[in-house]
Parts: C-alpha cells; sequence; structure tokens
C-alpha cells in the first residue's frame, strides 16, 4: 500500500455500518451532540482514507482537505492548485457545445471560447494560464482521438448515491455512498473520470484515479432500476470505466478484488473514528503509525498534508491547554456537520418524496421555461405558499434533475415567486428534456443554523491556531494573540476592567 | 461615485466636530458605569503584569453599542491629534446589527464613509452610505477602492466575514471590537483571533450581554459563549456590568429583573427619562376601543399584560413545526385593535408580533394585514425595540409540556422577547401549560408586581 500503512483491519470484528434510526430521520428528536448514526461516506473520503487514514481525521476532524497532489503541482506551481473545478466546467462545456454545433471543432476555436468562458467564471488572468496549461494538451488530445463531442445521451457530474456491499477477504461492509460522475455517456455505455493530474508518458492512471473511477461503477451498478429515472435506467454493470487526463485515456478493471480490500479497510477506519466509543483510540493509533513514518524527508511524494511534520514552536507555552480544549471543538463541529449534512442526505435515501416535502426537504416541481442559468417552474400551491414565506436568506436552494439515488444536482437560488410558481437561477449544467425536477431545501430547520462549510473553516481556523507560535521571548511578550492565549489557558494574569463578576 | 469620494475626502477630516458631539453625548447620554467603560475601551491590551480583555455587560437598552461608538470615536480622535492613524474591526454577529453599529457610530459624528460596512453581497455597494460588498479575498475590487478600505478608520463586518476586513487591513495594527458577545461561541471567537492575529491587535474587548440569545448549535461543548468559558478560566475575571436601561418602561422592566434574578445577576434600572414611557407619552393618540377586554389589555397605563389562551384549545403539533392557530387569531386581533386605537401623526402603530415558533410566525403573518403590524421570530428580533410588543409562547398542553423554551440553554427565548418592547408588552399564554408548570422563567412573569391577567376566552367572539 502506498501509505505505508499496514492492511490489517484495526478494530476486529467489524460493526455494522450505523443508519439513522427511523425518529431521526423524521426528525422527531432533539438533535444534540453524538449522532446515533454514522457518517454518509463519500467516493472521495474513501479514497483519501484508502491514500492514508491521516489524511481523512484531517479532513473530517481539522478541516484540512489534504489532496493528493502532483509532484510536479507541489514541487513547480502550487498556483495550479484548485484548478480543477473550471477545469471540468469548461471540459463539460466544449463537450457540449461541440456537440450541439454552437462551437467549431478546431484548436484555435476551442481555445478562444475558454478564454472567453474562463473570463466569464471570473478567473484572474494567472489562473487562465493555468488552465490553459492542462487544457491545451486535453483539447488536442481530443481533436485527435475524435472525441471533442458530447452526444445527446452524454451527461456531465451526474451525481449517484446508492447502498453497496463490500466484500474483502475476511470481512463485508455494507453502506450507503455518495460519488459524482464526470463524464456518463449511455450511447458508448462507459464512465468517464476527468483529472488534471497525470503525467504525459506514464503507462499508468494518476495515483488512486483508478479505484475513484471504480467506486463510482460499482455505485451505479449497485442501484435498483427503480431508483433509476427514466433518461438514464438500464443495466450498468458492463459499463466500461476510462480515467482521463489531460494528456492521455486509461481503460480501469471492473473486476478487482483488491479494491474491494481496500474499500473494506478505508471504511473501516471511517466507521471507527466517527463512533465517539472508539474515536480516541483510533486517532491515536493512526497517528502512532503514520507520524513515525512521515518525516518530511520521508514524506510520500504525493501526499498535500503539510502540517504532519511541521515544527512546534515555543510560545505558547500553555499549548497541551489549548490543544485540550479545542479537540473537543473538532469533534463537536465534525458531529454538527453530521447532524446536518450526512442526516439529510440519509434522509432523501430513506424517506419518499411525500415524506420530504412533510418535512420541508424537498419540493416537487414542473419546468415550464429554460434558459441557460434560468428556470421557471410551476408546483403546488401549498408548496408555493411555503416557497413564499421564505425569507430572501432562506432562498438558496439545490436544483435536482433526477432522482436522489441517480441526477444531475446544481446550486440554485429562487429569484422571484409569482402566483403559479418561481423562476430559478441555476449553475448551468447540460439537463436532460425531462419535465420534472425538485427543490431541495437541506438547511430546512426551527433555527437557522451556519451552513456546513462553516464548520470546516473553523476546524481549519482552530488547528492552525492550535499549531502556530513564535520561538523568540520578545516578539512572544509583545504579541497580544500569544498573551490572550496565556491569559486565557495558561497561568497569566487576565483582567476585564470592571468589579462584577458575570 | 468611488473616484469623487477618494479624491475629495481625507479620512476623518471632521475631527472638531466629532470632539464636540463626543462631550455633547458624554454629557448629556452617558452615566457613570459608560464613562467608566468607555474610559477602559480605549486602553491596551498587552499590560505589564497582565492581559487586559474588556468585558462590557450591557443588558438590554442599557446603550452598550453607544458606548462603543464613544470609546471607538474618541480612540480615534485621540490619536489623530497626536498625527497617529488608529483602525478599529468591529465585529457583529449579524449584518442588522453592523448596520446599527455603523449607525451609532454616525450619531456620534462619524461620517459615513469613515465607518465601513463590508458585507458578502456586491448588490449591496454603495460608496456614498459606506456600504461594500467584496468576496473574503476582495477579488474583483478594484485596487483604488481596495486601498481606500485598507486606509479606513473602522472597519464593521460579521464575525464570519472577518477575512474581508482582514485582507483590507493587511499588515496594519488594529484594535478588535466584538459586539452580542453572548452569540460568539469561544470556537468562533478563536477562530477570528487566528484570523486577526497578522494584525497584532493592540486591544481586543468584548460587549454583550451573556443573558442574549445563546450560539444555536447541536453541539453543547460549542454553546458557551467566550465570556462564559473565560470566567471559569478567568481566575476571577470580572466585566464592566451597565446598570441603567434606557428603553423600557417601569414596569416592563420589573419583569425584566424579575428573569434576571433567576439568572443570579444584577438589577436593571429604569432611567428617568423612560421609567414612565407609555404609548402616550411616545405621542400615540390614544383611542380606546369599545370591548372593556380588550381596553384594558391595550390601556396605555398597563404596559405588562398577560392574556392566557389556555381555555381557548391546545397547540398543533408535527414533529418540530408547532402552532396555536386560536392564538394566533387572538395576536391578529389585539394587534389589529391596536392600530385603530393608537396613532401618531395620523399614522396607526404597528404593533410587534413575537414568537419562537417558525410555523407560528407563518401563521400569523398569513393572517396580519400589513398595515396593523409585523410579526417575527424572537431570534430574528434580537438587537432591535419596538413602541408595543406582542408575543405568542404557542405552548398549550395538558401534559404542560413547553419543549425547548424550557431548555436550559434556550430560556433566554422569553428573556430577549420581552426585553424588546419599549411601552408596552402584551404575552399570550396557556397559564395552566406555563405557570402551573413550574417553568421558572415563566413564573417570574407571573410574580411581577404590576402585571395586569386577562383570560383570552372573553375576547373569542
Amino acid at each position: 500500500m502506498s501509505s505505508g500503512f499496514p492492511s490489517e483491519f484495526p478494530w476486529a470484528p467489524i460493526r455494522r455500518w450505523r443508519f439513522p434510526p427511523e425518529k431521526v430521520l423524521r426528525g422527531n428528536i432533539f438533535e444534540a451532540d453524538e449522532p446515533p448514526f454514522d457518517p454518509f461516506p463519500t467516493v472521495t473520503l474513501v479514497v483519501k482514507t484508502a491514500f492514508c487514514p491521516l489524511a481523512m481525521v484531517h479532513d473530517l476532524f481539522h478541516g484540512l482537505s489534504c489532496p493528493i497532489v502532483d509532484e510536479e503541482t507541489e514541487a513547480i506551481a502550487r498556483s495550479r492548485r484548485g484548478i480543477g473545478k473550471p477545469f471540468h466546467l469548461l471540459t463539460a462545456l466544449i463537450k457540449y457545445k461541440v456537440g450541439e454545433g454552437e462551437l467549431e471543432a478546431t484548436y484555435p476555436a476551442i481555445l478562444q471560447e475558454i478564454r472567453k468562458e474562463a473570463k466569464s467564471y471570473g478567473l484572474k488572468l494567472q489562473e487562465v494560464r493555468d488552465l490553459e496549461y492542462y487544457i491545451r494538451p486535453w483539447v488536442r488530445n481530443r481533436l485527435i482521438e475524435g472525441e471533442i463531442a458530447a452526444n445527446k445521451d452524454t451527461y456531465f457530474e451526474v451525481q449517484v448515491a446508492s447502498r453497496v456491499r463490500f466484500r474483502s477477504r475476511e470481512a463485508t461492509i455494507n453502506t450507503y455512498l455518495l460519488g459524482k460522475i464526470d463524464e456518463l455517456d449511455l450511447q458508448g455505455n462507459w464512465i468517464i473520470e476527468r483529472t488534471t493530474r497525470g503525467e504525459p508518458t506514464s503507462s499508468n492512471p494518476p495515483l488512486y484515479k483508478d479505484y475513484q473511477t471504480w467506486l463510482l461503477w460499482k455505485i451505479i451498478s449497485s442501484l435498483n432500476q427503480s431508483d433509476i429515472p427514466s433518461p438514464w435506467r438500464r443495466n450498468y454493470s458492463n459499463t466500461r470505466l476510462f480515467v482521463e487526463t489531460p494528456h492521455s485515456r486509461y481503460e480501469v478493471q471492473r473486476q478487482n478484488k483488491d479494491f474491494e480490500d481496500l474499500t473494506v479497510w478505508a471504511l473501516s477506519w471511517i466507521r471507527d473514528v466517527s463512533d465517539p466509543n472508539t474515536r480516541s483510540q483510533t486517532i491515536a493509533q493512526i497517528y502512532g503509525e503514520a507520524i513515525p513514518q512521515c518525516k518530511e524527508q520521508m514524506k510520500h511524494r504525493m501526499c498535500g498534508i503539510k502540517l504532519c511534520y511541521s515544527k512546534r514552536r515555543k510560545y505558547p507555552m500553555c499549548r497541551p491547554i489549548i490543544h485540550a480544549n479545542f479537540r473537543w471543538y473538532y469533534s463537536s463541529f465534525f458531529q454538527d456537520t453530521m447532524w446536518k449534512r450526512d442526516k439529510f442526505l440519509y434522509q432523501l435515501m430513506f424517506l419518499s418524496s411525500d415524506e420530504l416535502r412533510e418535512l420541508g426537504i424537498l419540493y416537487e416541481c414542473r419546468i415550464v421555461d429554460s434558459k441557460r442559468g434560468e428556470l421557471k417552474v410551476v408546483m403546488d400551491p401549498s408548496d408555493l405558499d411555503r416557497v413564499r414565506r421564505l425569507e430572501q436568506e432562506e432562498r438558496r436552494c439545490i436544483l435536482l434533475i433526477g432522482s436522489p439515488h441517480f441526477g444531475i444536482r446544481t446550486n440554485s437560488r429562487i429569484i422571484s415567486v409569482d402566483d403559479e410558481g418561481c423562476t430559478l437561477w441555476y449553475e448551468w449544467k447540460k439537463m436532460p428534456s425531462i419535465s420534472h425536477a425538485s427543490i431541495l431545501f437541506p438547511e430546512a430547520s426551527i433555527f437557522r443554523g451556519t451552513p456546513v462549510f462553516l464548520n470546516t473553516l473553523r476546524q481549519r481556523r482552530l488547528f492552525s491556531l492550535e499549531r502556530w507560535g513564535k520561538d523568540k521571548d520578545e516578539a512572544a511578550e509583545s504579541d497580544p494573540t500569544i498573551q490572550l492565549l496565556e491569559a486565557i489557558f495558561g497561568g497569566h494574569k487576565l483582567e476585564s476592567g470592571g468589579s462584577y463578576v458575570p | 461615485m468611488f473616484r469623487e469620494l477618494h479624491h475629495s475626502e481625507k479620512r476623518l477630516n471632521n475631527l472638531d466636530e466629532i470632539e464636540n458631539n463626543i462631550q455633547q453625548k458624554e454629557e448629556e447620554f452617558l452615566n457613570k458605569d459608560q464613562l467608566k467603560a468607555v474610559e477602559i475601551l480605549q486602553k491596551e491590551s498587552v499590560q505589564p503584569n497582565h492581559f487586559l480583555l474588556p468585558i462590557v455587560e450591557g443588558p438590554p437598552g442599557t446603550g452598550k453599542t453607544t458606548t462603543g461608538a464613544i470609546a471607538i470615536a474618541k480612540k480615534l480622535s485621540s490619536l489623530a491629534r497626536r498625527g497617529r492613524k488608529g483602525r478599529y474591526l468591529v465585529l457583529c454577529f449579524t449584518h442588522a446589527a453592523c448596520l446599527q453599529f455603523k449607525k451609532k457610530l454616525e450619531w456620534v459624528g462619524v461620517k459615513k464613509t469613515d465607518a465601513l460596512y463590508l458585507t458578502p453581497y456586491s448588490r449591496d455597494t454603495d460608496f456614498k452610505r459606506g456600504i461594500v460588498g467584496a468576496p473574503p479575498d476582495l477579488a474583483g475590487l478594484p485596487v483604488g477602492v481596495q486601498r481606500w478600505l485598507g486606509d479606513s478608520p473602522i472597519l464593521i463586518t460579521t464575525l464570519l466575514g472577518i477575512s474581508r476586513a482582514i485582507t483590507s487591513f493587511w499588515n496594519k495594527r488594529i484594535h478588535l471590537m466584538v459586539d452580542e458577545y453572548s452569540q460568539v461561541s469561544a470556537a468562533d471567537f478563536f477562530a477570528c483571533i487566528y484570523k486577526a492575529k497578522n494584525l497584532n491587535p493592540y486591544q481586543l474587548s468584548l460587549l454583550g450581554d451573556p443573558l442574549q440569545l445563546p450560539v444555536v448549535t447541536t453541539q453543547t461543548h460549542l454553546r458557551p459563549n467566550i465570556c462564559t468559558f473565560i470566567n471559569p478560566h478567568g481566575r476571577g475575571t470580572s466585566a464592566i456590568g451597565l446598570k441603567t436601561q434606557y428603553r423600557m418602561h417601569r414596569d416592563i422592566c420589573d419583569a425584566i429583573n424579575e428573569m434576571r434574578r433567576i439568572f443570579h445577576t444584577f438589577a436593571l434600572r429604569p432611567a428617568d427619562r423612560v421609567a414612565d414611557r407609555t404609548l402616550t407619552k411616545l405621542n400615540y393618540k390614544w383611542n380606546p376601543p369599545q370591548d372593556p377586554t380588550l381596553r384594558t389589555i391595550l390601556d396605555p397605563d398597563n404596559p405588562l399584560v398577560l392574556v392566557d389562551t389556555g381555555n381557548l384549545g391546545f397547540e398543533d403539533s408535527r414533529g418540530r413545526e408547532v402552532k396555536f392557530e386560536r392564538e394566533a387569531k387572538l395576536a391578529v386581533k389585539i394587534a389589529t385593535e391596536a392600530s385603530r386605537a393608537y396613532q401618531k401623526n395620523g399614522k396607526p402603530l404597528r404593533p410587534q408580533i413575537l414568537t419562537p415558533y417558525t410555523a407560528q410566525r407563518n401563521c400569523i403573518s398569513s393572517m396580519l394585514p400589513k398595515e396593523c403590524g409585523e410579526c417575527t421570530t424572537i431570534y430574528k428580533a434580537q438587537g432591535a425595540e419596538y413602541p408595543m410588543v406582542i408575543i405568542s409562547f404557542v405552548r398549550s398542553n395538558p401534559s404542560r409540556f413547553i419543549g425547548f423554551l424550557d431548555d436550559g440553554q434556550l430560556t433566554e427565548q422569553v428573556y430577549v422577547g420581552c426585553s424588546r418592547a419599549q411601552a408596552k408588552l402584551v404575552i399570550l399564554l396557556s397559564f395552566h401549560t406555563f405557570f402551573e408548570g413550574g417553568h421558572q422563567m415563566f413564573r417570574a412573569l407571573e410574580r411581577t408586581p404590576s402585571v395586569i391577567k386577562i383570560q383570552g376566552e372573553n375576547l373569542r367572539s
């Protein structure tokens, strides 16, 4: 295994994945502290855990995304990190436009279009250059292979979720898994996982990309036919799998026993870390195994984590007490995210559309007019009435075409509400020609808590503050942040200026 | 527009006006406690033998924002007189609170373009009013505007929007003030400290009321606000308590004090100018309704009225959605009658209806004519004040269960709701459920000496 971890199971026998009980799904309990269920794993999280369980701990508890990085990106152009999203958006758009005949399939015309679109996404000049670094070879290769036009049955960024069984040589884990397919071609019967990683001369796909594609295939091949909406309904067990880099395309084998083993291994770590009863031991075990191996000089060449071997500063001297306090925050933010995001995902999987509507999570509607980025929909008068009462900041939603198990999901916002329906802005994606859609409100609750992504941001800031410090005595003495931390957590004197003890 | 502003104005060019204003406001509006707070809010945090983290505890209507605004203006003008540039970063929990703080600074004499409010929405940008919308990294803002922001003496933004201010003030030392700390969890505070550490704040200070609504979260560990977190660790830290309130009539203040007693905290004293504040004293013309019960409820000389809705039936509870339609109808009726009974300059009074439940808010809003008032949740109303407040507490059931209103961390809903009223407070609740259920905060309301109790069923028709 690339990360050097032992491949035996951390806990044996592996416990069953805990799904939320009925009362949790129906919102009949007061949500507090530890959720009585395990997280809803995503393909990204499983791949990350397979690469290194410590990356998963950093992701769930410290808000660090820690991607598996390209050696070249890491060494030469760190600015190119984060260019993946525009790369995916633009490659999809180019294929769509060429397929529709809106764009000529020539190198100069496509490049010009990319610059125009990149500008409309608000990319800076340097970002456009970075993007071109990846997209130029991709366009060249696709043109040579004659595969730059999407057909009417090609879909991009299709979200899939299903209950999947992974059976290793020693154990079986049965859980839900969520993922996003970069490109699904029904005519060609293949799925493509696209990436900016990969070397021009390599004969193998980038590290773990083949695994990621295989996991996505496991999801779609495990789906019940009834859960797949009609435009996409078919048997996916024979679908071909490809990983596409800017330079080439690699086919992935569907039958792979090692991948099954790896998934059970990764899921068992996630399961043990998310259970409060085993969390501390598991994290200690992960750190214990990772840190001695991961010195800066010996670091895995594709590991993007910077903090595992960072130097400890002398000040603040109360760092152990800071850690003792902050570690509860990390877990609490993780649990809060589970209550908000993972419970929502389970609700989508377990409850019927009527039950979801009753809970104010999902509203079904009919599309009456659409143009790029804007939709006009009509809906049931009672649903419309509830939508009308939403305050401006509550009108952000998710537009779902298809079902929660298989569909195209995009960020959306209700712009206006009239007598029959409402008008929605949405982040453009190629949609199938069906007239039904759903609007999802993931944060429907009595108290409008803060969005999930802010939990990650807070975890990251707290973790960075815990690691930050100064070495020089003089600098520490005059530094207000160090002095504040020493006053709150250490033994220094803290005054608040008054005489009233709150 | 921006170019005009940028070239024509030097920052803080009205020092004389600000100083005159400060002097006048200090004499006219500030009491002894507030003056002490203003003085301490100007000191630096790193002291030779201790760290000074001023905590100003200001219960509702005690003028903590006024105190903060005057302290900022005073410090900036004294620095400017010595030829030094001061910079303040004010962090509030909500956008509404940011605008309120900005208004207060303008009231002290600080120009609109010297106290800039940073928002995430670029559509809200209005340079003349000192509002700038930008993403956290200020991307998309012209370099000139970025410099203008960095040169600003005061930036106001939300806690979660701190990145905008940090990018603007990059490499410049600041003073950092956090308003309404009851909603700032310790975790949020430390996350902000991490962002602000590069700006080496001269001073950090906290303003707020620990009894205001708590941090909203599913997690017990995230609930303590920064002040309650510091105190057990604080080795006797002591806040500056503001004890005189300038908002509520004496009777309403009595009810608030009864609740404060439960929290073992100091009592508030109504300032002379508000002690007898009734709707008629606020220049509303009183035209009594015919119905004797309504007349009693709306009488300006009865500032605090409790209406029993227990006989109207039971609440309708579906999952977490709880509403009580008959109580909602009653609230609408009282609001409608109040807008008929009171007029000021030819315009009817618009009472504010508050409720802890979103479903009840929706129910009331659908029945309430626009001209007769507005209905919001108590959460939404935090920080605001209204001449007349009607509260619908919704719960009515034989088991006397009042849901989260009895949760140790959320009982503050009652306190916050009641303390929004200036001159008249009408509370609709089931006496059987709330009083006989032995719920402390509500027993405190019942104990208030000047309270008038009415049977809601008399108003059924």
